[in-house]
């Protein structure tokens, strides 16, 4: 469930224009002419596009002062040497302001999330980065990102530097804190380059909404305990049992051993035996967020947790058949598309009043003692968290 | 071969830092501070460190916690002793907190320390000293600090990045074999490349920079130190003695350089410096009325009234580097209208014997501007010159200066050495002289000096025997060669006992001829003593007794020509020559200067400018007369001729044009094709697109694979706004 709901394809100031997912660039050479290019950036330079923001750190402070006293000096004595030194001094600073825009020029740059997130987890997000400049490496870039909901900023920093005509992927392990909505912004490009005495600032405004699952938690679970309502019939799935449901023809990749050599022999073409999964046993998971049941937010936190972490591992197991949740619509579990949507569900879950009544047969959450929850199946507690 | 590591980062870092260290301690030897051992000892400690850095790490801890007291109650106290000097206690602090920093572990933060106080250290050592040294390790200093400044950003934290380890230790595990292989694998082409761009960016920068800042000068209004010394060479102080001035012409070292804005002038110029007035046995001095009458100015700027002098308008500049250390007396000609120093500095003119003096001898090279000096050998009569006419010679107990109590300015011009011996001998000169009552100056001048001339000869040795006379006039019975102080010092005593005031005169006297750049080299060795008889009528005249000094009426030209002056062309003079212009064009580089280059710079656009015109004009004649041709001939020919040469050119001129604008396409085709596709999509509405069908293929174009566009980009991007505009 990804949402790019918001970016720039350049942070001149051209505007944004939704639904398109590009690299970003600072927006020197947006034209082709050579003449308005230049004319362009001579204007910037002077008035820079919004967002674009250059200030001197505590060196840069520090030589600017250091700058005003030599230029005192100078001025106060004549002396040549004072204005030679005085010269360099302004020339550093000048070359490092031309430096650090250059060191921006032919930068393209996108954010590429992944596409599932769990909170406590680290989940990759990469920084793509393209130097396109002919001669001229780029050094010292920190991407600057967030995950607004969690409260995370972080800098991603281009180590050592990144050579003229190529690509890099800068890796930042985002952790989010909790499930639900949350957006991962990058919000702006920052240089130093090259002397550190100038921070040069790129705003960006490309964001991307998130849904954030339910952290995995640890919980007891057994299905055996309860009714041992058995589902045999309710579906025959292939599995590596003995039962055999099916025989077919040999497809590439089938194991030699699944081979029914006295049907092949008959059918005079190799042909493979399909299995029913044996004690195959499948579970609905039924998810009432009431408040009336969840008064402890911290439970039905908790509940959201155990629903995800048994809802996959019961995927896993083929064991889900149903998920649902009152007021969402029913999801039959096959895909892997299905658990995602469930996920989602899970992880978008608020406290609602609901009047469904639940499925038989499904298993229901209900808050235990302290903070515990506890899963029920037909009114016996098949698992807790 | 990846990236550094922090190690090597900071072991990179730290050696830079050292070099740093290195070229600021070198350039602190310029300053005249008595501190060279101190400074040889920091060198040597710093590149003991270079060579064995682990030595550095093995200095407890617990030491650089200490240190700390212990240097600032040290610095304070320095300050303290030192009772009012600033700059020695000020370069001692730098010292002791360069080798503090020099002597550890850095961090990031300590690097630009280290940075910040060498780069203090060389700009007070440039400015003090002004030598052409300043410039070289600039040259040296900024790209080491450029490369600092990098690595220290390369080293820096942004807020919610990790931490590095601890700098402390980088050491003991790596060594400089190793730093230095992984500095060599990551200094690759574009490394070289972008630091070279940056190295010519900042140098270029810089130049520009120093030639447009504007030369204002609020006159010190803030108070800047000087640096001073103490010394100054014999023979240019208050009391010469004899030797004094000989003793250094041994000296070959260059006293100062003259740069002159002509050729035509004095092949052999007198710089007058000291002027010694009163004479007592054993040397000539400046007698305590003269000394002390003196009016103190602070400027840059010192005018002198000309009016009455017949001096032309002669428009040579003049300008002397007077090398630290020679003397605070400043050298000048018979006159000069203008004197210009290149800061603004006090200055003692003593008007009796118009001659001016620093309160101190600089230490380091001053510069003086001379406008309207005159070498013409007459110097103007003073304000209490007149006094002197009608006079009598003043014999006077000259065997101790004691008689100076009595006898003041302007009688010591009149004073010769009483006792029966020594009258004896100055009236023997007399006679042998053929001196008479109302004898011209002029003619008595020129007898006397034929007169000390004959038999003797030059030495520098001057043997003088024993008798009871006075010293100099023993000598001067002796017909023993001599040298300058003594046919000087002779000549003032024969003029004075005749009854002509005359005085000694200390200075510089000729010098070598730059073939390089033209100026003259005055060395120690040119130190000379001559001597000023007074002539009412006239001022003060130029006699120089010593042989082989008769041409000073040759100007330079003049001398090259006649072979009379040689111009040096050495390798010595060349390198000599470099230091003459890094004080032309940097340490005198002011707004006349300025003005000049810009004129220049106008000159040459409006030179190209009427290049152009000129050209037009010519072709345009041309024309005119080739179609009068062809109504007379009726060929075309020359028509044809004339404009075929512009015509090319300016046909060769577009085609390199098209030709580099293809290369460009060519080159950035993807990027243009993309660029193009973009704009479309901001500029037409989404309906039209639609409607039109293009929505897709521009989409594609702008952010698709190129693999995924059509077969001619350009054409169905160019097709795409046709349809545009038809809609």
């Amino acid at each position: 469930m990804v949402n790019w709901n918001s970016h720039r394809m350049s942070q001149s100031g051209v505007k944004a224009r939704p639904g398109k997912v590009d690299w970003a660039d600072p927006g020197y050479f947006s034209g082709d002419s050579r003449v308005v290019n230049s004319v362009r950036v001579l204007v910037q330079l002077v008035r820079p596009p919004k967002g674009h923001r250059t200030l001197p750190t505590k060196t840069g402070t520090m030589l600017i002062l250091i700058t005003i006293g030599v230029g005192t000096a100078g001025f106060n004595t004549g002396q040549n040497i004072l204005y030679l030194a005085l010269s360099l001094l302004l020339s550093t600073l000048l070359v490092s302001g031309v430096l650090s825009w250059m060191n921006f020029k032919g930068c393209f740059w996108r954010l590429s999330a992944g596409r599932h997130y769990r909170a406590k987890r680290p989940s990759p997000v990469y920084l793509e980065l393209r130097n396109t400049k002919r001669w001229l490496p780029s050094y010292s870039l920190y991407f600057k990102l967030a995950a607004t909901a969690s409260g995370i900023n972080k800098v991603l920093p281009l180590e050592g530097r990144l050579d003229p005509g190529k690509e890099t992927r800068l890796l930042w392990e985002f952790v989010p804190r909790r499930r639900g909505k949350d957006v991962l912004v990058l919000e702006g490009m920052v240089s130093r380059y090259p002397f550190g005495f100038l921070r040069k600032t790129i705003k960006d405004s490309y964001s991307k909404d998130i849904i954030v699952w339910p952290a995995r938690i640890p919980y007891q679970f057994s299905g055996d305990k309860a009714g041992r309502r058995w589902l045999y019939g309710n579906h025959r799935r292939k599995g590596e049992g003995v039962e055999l449901i099916n025989v077919r023809g040999y497809k590439a990749g089938d194991p030699l051993r699944r081979i029914h050599w006295k049907a092949s022999a008959r059918m005079s073409s190799l042909q493979v035996r399909e299995t029913e999964q044996e004690h195959h046993q499948a579970f609905s998971l039924w998810i009432d967020p009431s408040p009336a049941i969840w008064r402890n937010p911290i439970q039905f936190e908790k509940m959201c947790a155990f629903a995800a972490s048994l809802a996959e591992d019961l995927f896993q197991r083929d064991q889900l058949d149903t998920c649902h949740v009152p007021g969402e619509e029913v999801i039959q579990v096959e895909t892997n598309e299905d658990l995602y949507r469930f996920l989602d569900t899970l992880g978008n879950l608020e406290q609602k009043k609901v009047s469904a009544v639940p499925k038989p047969g499904a298993i229901r959450f209900a808050p235990g003692l302290g903070e515990t929850v506890t899963a029920k199946l037909e009114d016996q507690t098949v698992g807790q968290a | 071969m990846g990236k550094l590591d922090f190690r090597e980062l900071g072991a990179i870092r730290w050696l830079l830092g050292q070099l740093l260290v290195l070229i600021s301690l070198v350039g602190a030897y310029s300053l005249d501070l008595g501190s060279d051992n101190r400074i040889t000892t920091s060198i040597v400690i710093v590149l003991l460190t270079c060579l064995f850095p682990k030595l550095v790490e093995r200095i407890p801890q617990w030491f650089w916690k200490v240190a700390p007291v212990f240097l600032l109650f040290a610095i304070v106290a320095d300050f303290f002793l030192s009772a009012g000097d600033i700059l020695e206690p000020l370069f001692r602090t730098v010292l002791i907190l360069i080798l503090y920093r020099a002597l550890q572990i850095r961090t990031p933060r300590e690097d630009l320390q280290v940075l910040l106080l060498t780069l203090f250290l060389l700009i007070l050592s440039g400015v003090l000293s002004q030598e052409i040294t300043f410039g070289l390790q600039l040259f040296l200093f900024a790209p080491i600090a450029m490369g600092l400044l990098f690595a220290v950003n390369l080293s820096h934290r942004e807020a919610g990045m990790a931490e590095l380890s601890d700098e402390r230790g980088i050491f003991a595990e790596i060594g400089w074999a190793h730093v230095l292989k992984r500095a060599q694998e990551r200094l690759d082409s574009h490394t070289l490349f972008a630091g070279l761009i940056l190295f010519i960016l900042t140098t270029g920068m810089t130049l520009v920079f120093f030639i447009l800042l504007p030369r204002f000068d609020i006159g010190a209004a803030l108070p800047f130190p000087r640096l001073m010394t103490k010394q100054s060479l014999t023979g240019f102080s208050d009391n010469v003695r004899y030797g004094d001035v000989v003793s250094i012409l041994n000296d070959d070292r260059i006293a100062m350089r003259v740069d002159v804005s002509e050729s035509n002038v004095p092949a052999w110029p007198y710089w007058r410096m000291v002027i010694l007035d009163a004479y007592y046995d054993g040397g000539f001095r400046v007698s305590p009325r003269v000394a002390r009458n003196y009016r103190s100015v602070q400027n840059f700027r010192f005018d002198f009234d000309s009016t009455g002098l017949r001096l032309g308008q002669d428009p040579t500049l003049w300008t002397v580097y007077l090398e630290g250390g020679v003397s605070s007396y400043i050298p000048n000609g018979d006159f000069s209208r203008t004197i210009l120093f290149k800061n603004r500095l006090n200055l003692n003119i003593h008007e009796l014997t118009n001659v001016m003096k620093t309160r101190e001898t600089n230490a380091n090279t001053l510069s003086i501007r001379f406008e309207g000096l005159d070498f013409s050998g007459v110097v103007p009569i003073g304000a209490e010159d007149p006094l002197l006419v009608g006079r009598f010679p003043i014999l006077a107990d000259t065997t101790s200066p004691e008689y100076l109590k009595e006898v003041r300015y302007p009688d010591t011009l009149l004073v010769v050495p009483q006792g029966r011996e020594n009258e004896r001998i100055l009236d023997k000169a007399l006679a042998d002289i053929g001196h008479y009552p109302g004898m011209p100056i002029e003619e008595f001048a020129i007898r006397a000096v034929n007169y000390l001339r004959q038999g003797r000869g030059y030495s520098l040795e001057g043997r003088i025997p024993d008798g009871e006379a006075d010293t100099l006039l023993r000598w001067l019975e002796s017909v023993k060669p001599g040298h300058c102080e003594l046919y000087a010092g002779a000549f003032v005593l024969i003029s004075r006992y005749a009854g002509y005031p005359c005085r000694m005169v200390t200075g510089f006297a000729g010098g070598d001829w730059n073939g390089f750049e033209n100026y003259y080299m005055v060395r120690n060795r040119n130190a000379h003593a001559w001597c000023e008889i007074f002539n009412p009528g006239l001022g003060w005249i130029r006699v120089d007794p010593t042989p082989g000094n008769d041409n000073d009426a040759t100007t330079v030209d003049d001398a090259i020509a006649g072979g009379f002056l040689l111009p040096d062309k050495t390798w010595k003079a060349y390198m000599d020559s470099l230091r003459v212009l890094w004080f032309r064009r940097i340490i005198q580089f002011d707004g006349a200067d300025q003005a000049e280059m810009a004129d220049s710079v106008r000159n040459a656009g409006l030179l190209g400018f009427e290049w152009f015109k000129e050209r037009f004009a010519q072709l345009k004649s041309r024309l005119k007369t080739d179609i009068e041709a062809v109504k007379v001939e009726g060929s075309y020919g020359r028509i044809v001729l004339d404009i075929s040469i512009p015509i090319v050119t300016i046909v060769l001129l577009v085609w390199l044009l098209k030709l580099y604008r293809r290369r460009h396409v060519r080159l950035n085709f993807e990027a243009i094709i993309r660029r193009k596709a973009g704009r479309l999509l901001e500029e037409l509405p989404d309906e039209l697109l639609a409607k039109a069908g293009l929505r897709a293929m521009i989409q594609q174009m702008r952010f698709g694979p190129v693999d995924s566009w059509p077969e001619e980009p350009a054409r169905s991007l160019k097709a795409a706004v046709k349809v545009a505009r038809k809609a």
